[in-house]
């Protein structure tokens, strides 16, 4: 046994009548939100709503806010209806990868008359809308717009006049619209507010053309990283995994003894690898972002775990195989830890690593993942540091293990009252306060798995 | 913070005084602005009960409302204010010059007003005023002088373009301080302008910090210390008692004199204090980017005085979602050229940069005009330039940069780094075939990720699509003001 097969046979319901939801609401308004936790096959779902919609007749035009998510839902669209021309629309400098321009049945609209003609379009949020602004695209079928609940409203805007019919796909978890200008708190609660999400709009707006279908299952998260994620949702939000426990298994070769740091990093690997989790707590210190110090302890840990010639085996490949380089993300939260994360990995020959902020790598999935902990030598646990979105993507990349680095003073700073914040009549929403409960669930499933420097 | 800030932060507290975090002053400071300032009856969050304004030190006005919660002695006071304002915000509307945007032709005012407050709680006053007299009916009973309404638009108006990033029309003097000053005060510490004063500037012998703590004790408004309001409370008092329900100029004027006496120290203590931060700041050299800003500046003043002259000037209390997304589109656009503007135009707030690993600095060891490299199908031109630079460089390659010598310029990119010991020789390649500057062989150099190049214009559907309007809405229902001025 490998898989549950009841929570399985749920989750295929719920799809079921989510899917056929959306396609009997053809021709008049409406939204179907399918809403679900990290990993829970929503690209499929996308892939498959697609995919039925053509089969219906229905002409439809697919989005997603960022031109790497778009890309993969080429591919997976492309790869699942491949007697259908998948159609997408870039942005002037923007064009395919290679590969999945290479399928047979993908093309590039570069002309706004081949996008009009299409009859299954994807691009992004505002690609889409700048060409339907400009006239040279005109109302469709049906909408199905992936990561929904990372659109903001102002993109949803730009794009929601393309079709009545909207199929809205998305995580509530990860992390919500932002500004970079303060001013866009006055909007809160109100509902021209531009920063609410694509979902929270049109329910505001039209509560009785939206009906929301809750995904029970992750497919990504097995036993051990799914209750962490509990941590990231809405306690009415029930979600299993669809593995059984056990299924996924990651091997070490045995730490040969070595001499101070690389015990912890030893100790580390192997509770990562038995339990999913480990959290490598160096010792407090206030630093500014890119700190030498947490950043050397991540390449260190890559360097150790390849050292250790790691191989893994799950429900795809039951035979052992080795882990690949580029399997494993290293994520961060701002972008001078990036580059330097990624110079340090280039130096010791890990160019296949991967190394990206939270934001950009929503929606991909690795088999280790090595997170530089977002409060790691704060001095304050801010709004942005805080934000329980950027820490549920952090923390829900994974299928086999992830590993944390932070400080030990880390926890302090969520562990005393949350400060006051402001109130806004009509949005119960108080990002602080729940970053601070969310850190602290989280710190405390990580007390199991701790190593301290 | 960044590096620097932190750097110059505990340079503060080390030297006892604020230390400057640019070279420049980033917004420009106009001749002869109005300065603003406000009391507040204790926590009355709607009305002025003391106002101060002049377009110089010497030029100072004031006016008193005797108990601003009588709505007759409130806007009395306010009409003071009102009939010098308005004439003085309006006049630069009439000079007009003729600007080409695309195919229209724009009348843009050559200047605008500019008006200069403490800190960020007057701001909030003042737009919280233009609320309340903006829709204020001009006929009927009871009914309001124009000027009052005309004030409250122009009011309404200067709140809303506050909120642009860089904008010149309203000068908070905490808020410009606190981008140009380091000093060893909390962010809320900074919101007390003098405080702020005293750790910059502190007395002959004394540390900015102990100065802080003295004037800190000294409110410069809106919101009035609890002692000054127990001494203020009998005078009240008291003026009602005498005026027995009067409102009437005639019966009020001379009952004012004890308030007004009240009030004076308080408004000279705020007056004196602006006027003093205002020199200080002006004295500084105006930072290039301020020129491009101020017309944009002139553009909005000109717009608001359109919409004034063509309706009155009355606009919506609240955006529709159109406006929302428009207007928060462009203040991030703002926001983003702003802090690019900010670097390039002052080698100080380059630093932070350079430190973060986000700019590179060096002198350009040799440029290879004819580089050559496949692109998609064909070898196109692709120049490249090596510079020596003292730090290694923490960039991958790949990045994409611009070359601070041409920041609206095209794209580089980092092709190759050889890091040193000391220091690092980086190789940048301009993706662009077409000639374009380059940085000369021997001279200084610097690439960052700032650019100036003008943000991308959000298009818009021209009906608001079903999801974004509500039950009572119909289709094609479109508001006037987004065809008209724009918003508020």
């Amino acid at each position: 046994m490998i898989y549950d097969e009841a929570a399985v046979a749920g989750a295929e319901e719920v799809a079921a009548a989510a899917l056929n939801d959306f396609l009997s609401r053809r021709g008049s308004y409406g939204a179907v939100v399918l809403s679900a936790v990290a990993g829970a096959g929503k690209s499929y779902f996308v892939s498959a709503a697609a995919h039925a919609a053509r089969r219906e007749g229905m002409r439809i035009v697919v989005c997603a806010p960022t031109n790497e998510q778009a890309f993969s839902l080429v591919r997976s669209i492309a790869l699942m209806n491949e007697r259908e021309t998948v159609t997408f629309y870039p942005a002037s400098k923007v064009s395919l990868p290679a590969d999945i321009a290479g399928i047979p049945n993908v093309r590039e609209a570069r002309e706004a008359v081949g996008a009009a003609h299409a009859n299954l379009l994807i691009g992004t949020f505002d690609k889409l809308g700048d060409a339907f602004a400009r006239g040279n695209l005109y109302p469709v079928d049906g909408l199905l717009a992936d990561e929904s609940y990372q659109a903001d409203s102002g993109r949803y805007f730009g794009v929601a006049g393309l079709a009545s019919t909207h199929l809205l796909v998305g995580d509530s978890g990860q992390i919500d619209p932002f500004s970079t200008v303060a001013m866009a708190d006055d909007w809160r609660g109100l509902e021209e507010n531009p920063l609410q999400t694509a979902v929270g709009v049109v329910a505001r707006n039209h509560p009785e053309l939206t009906s929301i279908h809750r995904f029970p299952i992750t497919r990504r998260l097995d036993d051990r990283a799914a209750a962490m994620a509990t941590a990231f949702y809405p306690a009415d939000h029930h979600f299993v995994p669809a593995l059984l426990p056990g299924v996924r298994e990651m091997r070490l070769d045995s730490s040969l003894s070595r001499s101070g740091v690389a015990t912890h990093l030893d100790e580390a690997l192997d509770l990562a690898a038995a339990g999913g989790w480990a959290h490598v707590e160096l010792p407090d210190a206030a630093v500014l972002s890119a700190d030498p110090e947490t950043l050397e302890t991540m390449v260190a840990l890559a360097a150790r775990l390849f050292e250790r010639r790691p191989t893994l085996r799950c429900e795809r490949l039951r035979e052992w195989h080795p882990l690949e380089r580029h399997r494993v993300a290293c994520v961060v939260a701002h972008n001078d830890q990036k580059d330097l994360l990624r110079l340090r990995l280039d130096e010791i020959g890990f160019a296949d690593v991967v190394v990206n902020t939270a934001n950009k790598l929503q929606g991909l999935e690795y088999e280790v993942v090595i997170c530089w902990h977002p409060l790691a030598g704060l001095t304050e646990a801010d709004e942005f540091h805080a934000d329980p979105g950027r820490l549920c993507v952090m923390l829900t990349r994974h299928r086999h293990a992830c590993i944390v680095v932070g400080r030990a003073g880390d926890r302090v700073l969520v562990e005393s009252i949350p400060p006051s914040t402001p109130a806004y009549l009509g949005d119960d929403h108080d990002p602080l306060a729940e970053g601070w409960r969310t850190h602290q669930q989280v710190f405390a499933t990580l007390a199991a798995h701790r190593v301290t420097v | 913070m960044s590096h620097l800030d932190a750097l110059m932060t505990a340079e503060a507290v080390e030297s006892g005084r604020g230390q400057r975090t640019s070279l420049l002053c980033h917004r420009r400071l106009a001749r002869e602005p109005l300065v603003l300032v406000l009391w507040q009856l204790g926590a009355e969050p709607f009305s002025a009960a003391a106002i101060g304004w002049g377009t110089s030190e010497a030029d100072f006005h004031s006016a008193v409302a005797g108990d601003p919660r009588n709505r007759t002695l409130s806007f009395a006071a306010l009409l003071q204010l009102a009939q010098d304002f308005d004439v003085w915000f309006e006049a630069p509307s009439s000079r007009r010059e003729t600007i080409k945007r695309g195919k229209r032709d724009v009348e843009v005012a050559t200047t605008a007003p500019q008006v200069v407050v403490a800190n960020g709680a007057t701001l909030a006053l003042l737009g919280r005023l233009g609320r309340r007299l903006a829709y204020l009916p001009t006929d009927g009973d009871d009914p309001a002088d124009p000027a009052l309404v005309r004030l409250g638009r122009h009011l309404q108006f200067l709140h809303n373009h506050a909120h642009v990033p860089g904008q010149q029309l309203v000068v908070v003097m905490t808020e410009l301080m606190t981008g140009n000053w380091a000093t060893g005060q909390s962010n809320v510490e900074r919101q007390s302008l003098n405080a702020l004063d005293a750790y910059i500037d502190p007395p002959e012998g004394m540390r900015g910090f102990d100065a802080a703590v003295i004037a800190e004790e000294l409110s410069v408004g809106p919101l009035p210390r609890g002692e000054d309001d127990e001494k203020l409370e009998p005078l009240v008092q008291k003026f009602n008692d005498v005026r027995g329900g009067e409102t009437s100029p005639a019966i009020v004027g001379p009952l004012l004199g004890l308030i007004a006496v009240h009030y004076a120290p308080l408004l000279q203590r705020a007056w004196q204090v602006v006027w003093r931060c205002f020199r200080r700041e002006a004295a500084f050299e105006e930072a290039p980017s301020c020129e491009r800003r101020w017309f944009e500046d002139c553009r909005a003043y000109s717009s608001h005085m359109d919409w004034v002259e063509l309706t009155g000037g009355r606009r919506r209390t609240r955006k529709t979602a159109r406006q929302a997304v428009r207007f928060l589109h462009d203040l991030e656009s703002a926001q983003e050229r702003l802090v690019s503007e900010e670097a390039l135009d002052d080698p100080l707030r380059m630093i932070p940069y350079l430190l973060d690993g986000k700019a590179i600095r060096g002198t350009v060891l040799h440029v290879d005009r004819d580089h050559m490299e496949l692109a998609t199908k064909r070898n196109v031109r692709r120049p490249l330039v090596a510079i020596a630079c003292d730090e290694p460089c923490r960039m991958p390659v790949g990045k994409t940069l611009y070359w601070t010598g041409d920041p609206s310029g095209p794209e580089w990119r980092i092709h190759a780094v050889q890091n040193a010991s000391d220091g690092s020789t980086v190789t940048v390649k301009l993706m662009t075939s077409s000639p374009h500057p380059i940085p000369p062989p021997g001279e200084a150099a610097s690439f960052s990720i700032l650019n100036t190049k003008a943000p991308y214009w959000r298009l818009m559907p021209q009906e608001d699509p079903w999801t974004h309007r509500t039950e009572e809405e119909q289709p094609g229902s479109e508001h006037l003001e987004d065809r008209g001025g724009g918003t508020p």
